[in-house]
This record gives structure tokens, sequence and C-alpha cells, in this order.
């Protein structure tokens, strides 16, 4: 360490030492206050961005609740654009499926779920999607395709609600022995709506059952 | 914020990273430049460690950490936290119904730390999908909550009220419901855009509403009960292959101090002086003071009257007290002549009364008086009275010495409360402090150790009755520590607290003892098991043809023919039911029979002849409207249950070992 005569010299090698590194210090403070303040506006349009999907996802909510069909598509196709790739664009895809659905248009239900599926963030919101999508197509008839997706889709979470659609395909196909198959391991995989599904599993009749049943 | 933080922050700024390179710098700056500028830099550096380090020392230093989910740690203290809330909304829903006996603790536990998790995978998720609300829509919410309101309208008066009550800021309520509202997103836009297709529907109406064509025929249990017998050989066999079942369960016996007001006041003996005050403090109790019956005639004048008025009423009171002396009736004037509205009809009669009662001038009148004495006239507030003294009632009641008896009871009794009291919170010590005896407790308080007969866990006689007791008494820290119990407090004046004396392990029952029960649970089985091959044997001869009427009228049997019937037809064993639906659907109008076992031990023959689908026409255009809104709606929030299931299926959770 350097010992100093006096105030003069002290003085001059703080000049000496600032002229060194001066300039780097004030480099470094502009640099990192612009990262700084850089990142909250950047947060800060993040949250403003997000608080403006939800209310207008909500005006959307209400618009189908009222029926004003045609604003309700505008608003959702308006939220796609804007949302690409983020949770509002799934949710208004989801409506517009929705609203789809409501009017007896099966087919543009399932392309709003097919871009639901294409532009999910994230895999929980995806899941929802392809279930969805499972079952307009089961509705319609398109059993292979559902039937793929159900496949393509196994996921342990959903795993018994996929089991049921299963069941409900091969029952529409014309094969219950392999519906009964796919409603019981439903059973096995512990789907949330039980009740229906006894119903349906019961429905099917007398394949495999046996004669008496000794309920004590 | 975490210690990185101020890390990153370093970095940013283009100083250096670690705290140990931050302070041998500082160290570095200090030691080489000295003059003012240089404080200036230190200082300016030393500002946000300095803040930003607070946080650190302040933050639950030391708490245990129960869950982690993704890095995000749920503590003890937030559990606890989170198990009390739960406690105290359970009281508020159940109010007289809440039975903390009843609630198993560690299930509860392990529901609120579940709920805490899920609270966590879902905050994770709305992070991530960068979902938050605007603070208009938490305003809205905020004006929307009816505690807040006053005539349907937000009132910050009673806002302010209500957040100073519950100890919360306006920062701390918005902090929450933005918190609440935020993790309702994804929730909300699952169940808003959930739907049922057409068909699914109309499949869901089929199977709902269907119906089935059944009859039932009931064969009973008690026709099958007594032709039982049993053998002995069967008895033992199955005592030998169920001794799991025929054990006399673990049972303790307790030594046990109980504190209630007779038990603290037991040895209160009053001195004579104390019971003297206690007399002369609650006189009115014991002595009724002497009450006298006035009537009098009321001749209006106001305080403020001149002398001339006074003059004239006068002049009439003494000439009305003159017509009375000569054998006017007092009544009768009264009548005619007071001014006094109540009394005037009953003739003047005021009844009786105590003195200090009426205006001074009056009373000390009608107190100088003889029985049957007339006064002159009397003037007060209320103007000029002539007072006839008509009865005297002398005063009566116990003097100290009849009133002992009764002046000791009440003595003792508001000691004894006043003692409970004291004691009680000394109790609570006194158990405590002395974890291994109960008799050290009993010698302080002045009461006995008792003894209590043999307590099961579920079953107990005296104090064993207590469902607390029980809990106490097959606690850890009773049971296994062998220590006191805590003061268990069977009612706001009756407090106990337990120790184990004398501890019987469970143990198995000799044949002997369970003979009887043995034979009578054989017999049920042996007479279920008749009974259904009976309704066995009925079934196969009604699927061959023979018919169900023979038994319309049967002596023992009873055929019930409810006809076309759905699931939930009232008045129909839910398994009678049950079965009708689980059955195959008949053919050819051929019907098809099942038998089946009650619980109750009645065996029944189902006999199902048609069955008609659901259909949407079944059902009016409102309640079909309903029907599809909440299939949809259970549809929506199954899937959202999936989702949850999904998120923690993909989240690393860490859980701790349970914590009591």
């Amino acid at each position: 360490m350097e010992i100093y005569e006096n105030e003069d010299e002290q003085l001059e090698a703080l000049k000496r030492w600032w002229k060194e590194n001066g300039k780097s210090i004030i480099g470094g403070l502009v640099l990192g206050l612009a990262g700084v303040l850089g990142w909250q506006a950047w947060q800060s349009y993040q949250v403003t961005r997000s608080e403006e999907g939800a209310q207008r996802f909500g005006s959307l909510v209400i618009s189908m609740r009222q029926h004003e069909i045609d604003r309700a598509s505008d608003q959702a196709r308006q939220l796609m654009q804007d949302y690409e790739n983020e949770a509002y664009g799934v949710f208004a895809a989801w409506a517009m499926a929705r609203q789809n659905v409501t009017l007896g248009d099966l087919e543009s239900a399932t392309s709003s779920l097919q871009w639901a599926i294409e532009h999910s963030p994230d895999d929980s919101l995806k899941s929802i999607s392809r279930l969805r999508l499972v079952r307009v197509l089961l509705a319609i008839g398109r059993l292979d395709e559902a039937e793929k997706i159900i496949g393509a889709s196994r996921n342990q979470a959903f795993a018994a609600e996929f089991s049921m659609l299963s069941g409900d395909i091969q029952l529409a196909r014309g094969k219950p022995q392999l519906a009964r198959q796919a409603y019981q391991q439903a059973l096995l995989e512990g789907v949330k709506d039980r009740n229906l599904l006894e119903m349906k599993l019961n429905d099917l009749g007398d394949a495999g059952l046996p004669a008496a049943v000794d309920a004590s | 914020m975490k210690k990185y933080d101020a890390e990153v922050l370093a970095r940013d700024l283009g100083f250096f990273c670690y705290d140990g390179t931050v302070k041998l710098m500082l160290q570095e700056i200090r030691d080489r430049a000295q003059g003012v500028i240089a404080w200036v830099i230190v200082v300016l550096i030393s500002v946000p460690f300095a803040l930003w380090g607070i946080q650190d020392y302040l933050g639950g230093g030391g708490d245990q950490v129960v869950a982690d989910v993704d890095g995000s740690e749920i503590t003890q203290q937030q559990l606890d936290t989170a198990v009390q809330n739960y406690r105290i909304s359970l009281r508020r829903q159940l109010g007289a119904n809440y039975r903390p006996d009843l609630i198993n603790n560690e299930q509860m536990r392990e529901d609120v730390l579940n709920r805490l998790i899920q609270q966590r995978l879902v905050n994770e998720q709305k992070q991530h999908l960068k979902l938050s609300v605007g603070d208009e829509a938490i305003k809205q919410q905020i004006r929307m909550i009816p505690a807040f309101q006053r005539n349907g309208k937000f009132d910050r008066q009673s806002f302010d009220q209500l957040l100073a009550q519950q100890g919360q800021t306006e920062a701390t309520l918005v902090q929450s419901i933005r918190f609440e509202l935020e993790s309702k997103i994804v929730s909300n836009a699952v169940q808003a855009t959930g739907f049922i297709t057409d068909s699914a529907f109309d499949e869901q109406i089929r199977l709902r509403l269907q119906k089935r064509d059944l009859r039932y025929l009931t064969l009973p249990y008690s026709l099958f009960e007594d032709q039982q017998t049993i053998t002995e050989e069967a008895v033992s066999d199955w005592y030998e292959s169920h001794q799991q079942d025929y054990v006399e369960p673990e049972k303790v016996r307790l030594a046990y101090i109980e504190l209630t007001p007779a038990a603290a006041g037991a040895a209160i003996e009053p001195f004579d002086e104390e019971l003297r005050t206690l007399y002369e403090e609650t006189k009115e109790q014991y002595v009724t003071k002497e009450q006298r019956r006035a009537s009098h005639i009321l001749l209006e004048l106001k305080p403020d009257a001149d002398e001339e008025q006074v003059a004239a009423v006068m002049q009439k009171a003494q000439s009305l007290l003159q017509q009375i002396k000569q054998g006017a009736d007092f009544a009768e004037i009264a009548k005619q002549e007071s001014a006094d509205p109540g009394s005037a009809v009953q003739g003047g009669d005021l009844g009786f009364f105590e003195k200090g009662m009426m205006a001074d001038e009056f009373d000390k009148v009608v107190f100088s008086l003889g029985k049957g004495q007339l006064s002159e006239p009397v003037r007060t507030s209320f103007g000029v009275h002539l007072i006839k003294l008509v009865d005297i009632r002398p005063s009566s009641g116990q003097t100290y010495e009849q009133a002992l008896p009764k002046l000791r009871e009440a003595y003792i009794e508001a000691e004894s409360d006043r003692r409970f009291y004291d004691l009680a919170e000394e109790m609570a010590n006194l158990v405590y402090e002395a974890q291994d005896n109960l008799e050290s407790s009993a010698r302080e308080l002045g009461v006995e150790v008792q003894t209590s007969g043999w307590i099961s866990r579920n079953q107990g006689e005296g104090i064993g009755e207590q469902a607390a007791v029980r809990a106490a008494a097959f606690s850890d820290d009773v049971l296994q520590q062998g220590n006191n119990s805590e003061i268990i407090e069977l009612a706001a004046d009756h407090l106990l607290a337990v120790r184990i004396i004398d501890h019987q392990d469970a143990q198995p029952r000799s044949l002997e003892s369970v003979h009887d029960e043995v034979v009578e649970q054989l017999k049920q089985q042996a007479a279920r098991k008749q009974a259904l091959a009976a309704a066995q044997k009925l079934a196969d001869e009604f699927a061959a043809g023979k018919s169900v009427d023979e038994y319309a009228a049967h002596d023992d049997y009873i055929l019930k023919s409810p006809g076309y019937s759905t699931r939930t037809t009232a008045g129909i064993d839910r398994q009678i039911l049950q079965t009708a639906f689980t059955m195959p659907k008949p053919k050819n109008d051929m019907p098809l029979f099942r038998a089946i076992s009650l619980p109750s031990g009645d065996a029944v023959v189902v006999a199902v002849y048609g069955v008609q689908e659901g259909e949407l026409s079944d059902l009016d255009k409102n309640s079909l409207q309903a029907l599809r809104e909440a299939a949809s709606r259970t549809q929506a929030q199954d899937d959202y249950s999936d989702m949850l299931a999904q998120l923690k299926d993909q989240a690393d959770i860490k859980i701790s070992k349970p914590q009591p």
C-alpha cells in the first residue's frame, strides 16, 4: 500500500485513479442503470399486456353469454392474433370452439381447437385443448383422428378421461366388448365423473357379467 | 428478495461478483482513497447492499420447511397458520356440530398441505403463463364484497372499519385479492369455454333419464333366521380363523384431578364478620321494609302560584277536610275533587309503598300519621294534598341469625366461583410443571386424586364417557410419554387433568367370552346365505317360465311392482334400483331376473321387463337447458382438476416427513 506525504499528493493520486478507472465506472453505471430500467420497462409492459388480455377475454366471455355471435367471433379472432402463443390466445380459441359447437359448426370447432393445440404456451393447456378436440371429433364421427390424438397424448393426469373417450369411440364403432375394456380401464385410472362412467358401463349389458351378484 | 438478487444487481452495475469480493473491494477503496470523494463512492455503493440485505434477516430465519414445490418452500409456520385458519372456518361453518374430537388431525394436516401445494402449483403456472390482473379489476372486486357495502353500495367507512378490525391494511387486502383473482384466471377460462356436444349430451340424457320396468320379490331375513343350527365345531373353527376380530382393545385406567367450583370451595369456612358484612350488603334479600298504604285528594296548585291562589286552594282544602271530619266519605270526595287522575277513580288510593318513594313532604306526613288518621293540608310541587293513612304493613324478614344458613350458602357459592377461577389458572401451571404426578398438584389445589375404571379408545364409564377425556388419555404425550394431560375443559366450570396409572395392551378374547357372539354371527351368515339361495332358485324358476304373479299374495314373501322407474325413483331400495340398472336389457320381451342380498339380510329377486331410453322430449326446455349447463360445467370442472393433477405430476415436489 502506498503512503502519501500530504493532501496534495493524495488528491493527485485520486485524480490519477479516477483518470484510469473513471470511464469504466461511469460506463458500468450507465450500462447497469440502462439494464435495470430496461428490465423494469419490459416487466411493466408484460404486466400491462396481461392485464389487457384479461380484460379483453372477460369482455369476450360476456359477448358470448349474451349471444352476440359476430362480436364474440371478432373479439376471439383479435385475441388469437394479438396473443398468438400466449395464454389468452388459447383461451380465445377455446371460446371460439365453444361458440362453434353451440352453433352446430363442429368442423370449425376442430380448427379452433387444433389452433389452440399448436399455439399452447404450456403443456397443461395443451392437454385441455386435446381433450376437447377429441370430444368434437367423436361427435362428428372422425373416429380415427380422435383415436390418434388420444394415442399421442397419453398423459397420466388425463388418462382416465381419455380412456372413457376411447370407450365412447369403440362404442361408436359398434364394438361394445372393446368399449367395456376401455371403460374399465378408465374406472381403474380414477375417472372424475364415476357416476356417468358406471352408467355407460352398466348400459353395455350382458357381455361377460356374472349371473348373480352377492352384495354382501 | 433473495440474496442472489444483490449479486445480480452487482453484476448488472458492472461491479464484482460475490459478497466476499465486494467486501474486499470496499476495503481496498477505503484503504487507498481516504478523501471525501472516496467516501461518497463508498457510501453510494453501500446503500443498495444495505437495503437489499435487510429482507434476508427479516425473513423467517430457521423456520422448518415441510414441502418444496419446484423450489418454492412451504414452511412449518405457513402450514400451522393454514391449519389454524381451516379449523376456524370449520368451526364457523359447522357451528354447534363442530366436534374437534372427531377430526383426524393428521388427515386434516395432510389435506391442508395438499391444498397449499396446489396453491403453489397454480401460482407457478400463473407466473409461467404471465397472467396478472389490473388494479381496476381488484377495485371492482373489493367494491363487490358485501361486507364493505352499505345499502348495496361500497362504503368507505365500513371498509376502513372492517380492515382495522381484522388487522389488515389496504395493501395486504389488495395483495390477497390479487393473488386470488390471478389464481382463478385459468380455472375461469376453462369453465367459461367448456362445452358439451349434442351427441354427448343426448347420450347422457339417454342414460340419466333411462327407465326400467321392474318388479321385485323380497324374501325377509326373519324367515330364515330361526332355522339355523350352529355346531360347536363350526364355532371353534370360526374363532380360530378369525382371531384378529376377537380382541379386547387396549385399555387404560386413569388417575385424575377434577376442578369445579364445588371442589374449589370445599374447604371454605366463612368468618362471622364476613357473613355479617354480606348480610348488610344484601339486606334487601332478607328484610322487607315497613310499607304504608295511603289515599289522597290532590288540589292543583302550581309551585309558582301567588299568595292569593295559595290562600284560595288552602281554604278549599280546609273545607274538604271539615266535610270529611264531619263524616263525609273520603273516597267519594277524592273521586269528585282530586286532580290526580290515576288515584281519583280509586277513591284516592295509592296502594302500599315504602319510605322514600313519594315526594319528601308527602312522605314525611304519611310516615308520621297513625293508622286511620287524616292529615292537615300538605303542599308539594304537585299541589295541595289531603292524606289519609289507610294501613301499615310493619317491616318483616329475617334477622342476621335467622338468615345465617342462607348467608353461608350464598357466601360459599360466590367464594367458590372466585376461587375456582383463581385455581383454574394455577391448575394449568401446576399440572404442566409436575409432569410426572398429579398428587402434588392435587395438594396445592386442595382436591383429591381420583381413579377411573378401565377406558378404551372408544368406550368408558364415568369420566371415560367423555370423548375429550379418551382423546387426551390416548394422546401420544399421555399414553407414550407417561405425562400429565393438558387441562381438559368439559365445561367452562369443569376442568380435568388425567394421567395413566394402569395400562393393558390389546389382547385376544377367549372362546368362552365370545362364544355367543360367534354363534349369533354364524347364524346370521347362514340365514343370509339360505335366503339368497332361495331367491336364486326362484330367479331361475322365473327365468324358466314360472309366473311371478303367484307370489302376489304370498304369506311371507313380498312382491312389489313399481313399473317403469328411474335410477332415483323414491321408495325403492337403492341397491335394488342399482341392480335393476346394472342388469342386461331384456330382448324379445323376455324378462330378466337377478337375486341379490341386501345389508338387512333380506334376499330379493329383481325382475326387469323392459327398458325405456331417456329422451330430450322427456324434459321441458328450461330443465333441458339447466341440465345441459350442469353437464358442461361438471365436465369443465373435471377437466380443470385433471389439469391440476398434470401440474402436480410435472412439478418437482418434496415433502419432508409430516410434522406433528
